[in-house]
């Protein structure tokens, strides 16, 4: 395989200064004539789906469902997540309160695993993410730095369905009609869809515009 | 024969020898994966779609755990746990963990399934549908996740009341795994392969 990585200096060879465009559905690489490129519409000639230099409204789109995730971010930690009745009276349990019980319950592994995924995780997805985001529009900056933490944000974000999953399944468990019962709160939800807009978000952003932006380049 | 790859993760372009077996390439830039094939038998993966339904319709029908208070027990299942949301109120919330759990690993099996059996020499564009399906679904089937959710809903009652595991979880923790299996062995390259030249 000959990499078609330039000596340092000279411009590397995208797709954009070729004229290749790549089909996102199924990786065929198509030239398209310069010609050709105001078109409105191409289509990728191997599978017909739309090929697009860079993912229409990248920017703009992952932007908007940030910033919704951010807003519900504030009522996903602060309502609970859980309420509890029992004989001996009612308890309301938030997501950190939830990860302080587990530490109780003397399981500080899975404690520990909680926290990252329920409290650190979406933060960092959300200041991650919005700084990409504008890492983008700013003046060139190195890019493999800022590509692998989008990695790592794109490869951690599914494991923050942690919570509602345990959650739903503590419902499900203790019904115990006067003994002990468990309802799902209002943070449970909030806290799902921070947790799927902030993937939509991950999912939405191009990963190419980062290398578009690359001081190197 | 040589043909150009294009990187998805930084847009730059490798000319590249196409191998006949399998093979595995990164981008020279940004390390991002660009290619790869494997060799393992197409049969090989329908069987392994086939044993995740049997272990997924095991996982459905027995309990994944129980609490038993004083004299009484009370089971969850995999629907169960859905239900139970629905019934609070939370619609929405069921219609995601039914989804993430149940309907979307599912569909990853099917699709890949319908893949290997789709006639070969039909228009690329049919069984492109699948591939689409495919890394459309991937990143929201979250078997793996509910199986450790289980797990902290277990230890949060160990304190208080016996848990008892039921058949659901072992059945659909192999179930997990299997899928897991089957997403590293469903690699887009690969699946081109198998549309264009048959399992």
């Amino acid at each position: 395989m000959t990499g078609a990585r330039p000596k340092t200096g000279a411009q590397p060879a995208t797709g954009r200064r070729l004229g290749v465009r790549l089909c996102l559905r199924c990786r065929a690489a198509t030239r398209v004539p310069a010609a050709a490129a105001a078109a409105a519409r191409l289509l990728c000639p191997r599978c017909h789906a739309p090929l697009h230099e860079r993912r229409p409204g990248s920017r703009s789109v992952c932007a908007a469902l940030l910033l919704t995730a951010a807003i519900l971010y504030v009522p996903a930690n602060l309502l609970p997540v859980m309420h509890t009745r029992t004989l001996f009276g009612e308890d309301d349990d938030t997501i950190l309160s939830g990860v302080i019980a587990l530490l109780h319950a003397g399981s500080w592994p899975l404690a520990l695993l909680v926290f990252f995924a329920s409290i650190v995780v979406p933060l960092l997805k959300l200041v991650s993410l919005g700084w990409l985001l504008l890492s983008t529009l700013g003046a060139p900056a190195p890019a493999a730095p800022r590509s692998r933490l989008y990695r790592m944000v794109e490869f951690v974000g599914r494991w923050s369905m942690l919570d509602v999953f345990a959650v739903t399944v503590l419902a499900c468990l203790v019904q115990f009609r006067t003994l002990a019962n468990v309802r799902v709160g209002t943070g449970a939800l909030a806290f799902c869809a921070v947790v799927v807009l902030t993937m939509l978000a991950a999912q939405t952003f191009d990963e190419r515009l980062l290398w578009d932006s690359d001081a190197a380049a | 024969m040589t043909s150009v790859i294009v990187c998805p993760a930084c847009d730059l372009a490798h000319r590249v020898r196409r191998p006949a077996g399998a093979a595995r390439f990164r981008c020279t830039r940004c390390r991002a994966e660009l290619y790869r094939t494997h060799d393992v038998h197409g049969d090989v993966v329908l069987a392994l779609c086939a044993s995740a339904v049997v272990l997924l319709a095991l996982g459905l029908a027995y309990p994944l755990i129980a609490l038993r208070v004083e004299d009484t027990t009370r089971a969850a299942t995999l629907t169960g746990a859905a239900v139970v949301l629905f019934q609070q109120g939370y619609g929405a919330l069921a219609a995601v963990v039914l989804l993430t759990t149940v309907l979307l690993p599912l569909a990853q099996v099917a699709a890949l399934a319908a893949l290997l059996l789709a006639p070969r020499g039909g228009p690329a564009a049919r069984g492109a549908r699948w591939v689409a399906v495919l890394s459309a679904v991937r990143p929201w089937a979250m078997s793996e996740v509910f199986v450790l959710g289980v797990l902290v809903a277990a230890v949060k009652l160990a304190g208080v009341a016996d848990v008892v595991p039921g058949i659901s979880v072992y059945a659909y923790s192999a179930f997990m795994v299997i899928v897991t299996a089957l997403g590293v062995l469903a690699p887009p390259d690969q699946l081109w392969r198998w549309l264009e030249h048959g399992r």
